[in-house]
């Protein structure tokens, strides 16, 4: 599987051409829960595989993207991909989920929040954590 | 999913991950997601579907017992 094609090459290296700051990326392998998944047409893709070489081309369109690779024996939700140490991504980032990714590159590359005052004002005022988990789907 | 990315770099109390459902039925199981996005907020499913970025923050405020 080629997880890019040119047009999306194209246009994901123009959206990170607005990267101001570097982006370091961690991607975490290890056992998977669900290992391997036959696609329609049986074709098998491995999550983790699939994830690295999406995580590596991604890195080829920008100097600002450093990629680091970390493989466990550990069982965990694998493959785990943090940007910028804060932001987490847990699976395959394919299918509509690729934006979720190149927008997280383009957040923490930022150097000015883009939420708006309103919103940054009430999130100051939290004095609880809060723990977010988005599930979603690559369709 | 990029509102909670975007409020995770703007506030240190709050932390943001995705989950892919079909990769971890098991944890989507627990929390009760039967559709996405499903957002849940300290452990418990929150709220469903996407919504503007003054009722995303709205409902973190609450979950942190900022707002009633």
């Amino acid at each position: 599987m080629n997880p890019l094609g040119e047009h999306e090459r194209a246009a994901i290296r123009e959206v990170f051409t607005d990267l101001v700051r570097d982006v370091p990326i961690l991607l975490e392998l290890g056992p998977e829960e669900a290992p391997v998944t036959v696609l329609a047409g049986g074709r098998e893709i491995d999550f983790g595989d699939e994830t690295k070489l999406l995580l590596e081309q991604l890195t080829e369109l920008s100097d600002r993207i450093d990629l680091t690779v970390m493989e466990t024996e550990d069982p965990g939700p694998w493959p785990k991909t943090t940007v910028a140490g804060a932001l987490v991504y847990h699976g395959l980032p394919w299918g509509y989920e690729l934006t979720t990714i190149v927008g997280a590159i383009v957040e923490a590359g930022r150097t000015t929040p883009s939420l708006t005052p309103a919103s940054l004002e009430t999130l100051a005022s939290l004095e609880q954590d809060v723990a977010l988990e988005v599930y979603v789907t690559p369709t | 999913m990029l509102l909670a990315y975007r409020c995770a770099l703007a506030c240190e109390r709050i932390t943001a991950a995705a989950v892919e459902a079909t990769e971890f039925p098991v944890a989507a199981d627990r929390h009760g997601v039967v559709s996405v996005p499903a957002i849940v907020a300290n452990e418990r499913l929150a709220w469903v579907g996407s919504v503007p970025e003054a009722t995303f923050v709205e409902h973190i405020a609450r979950v942190a017992g900022a707002l009633p």
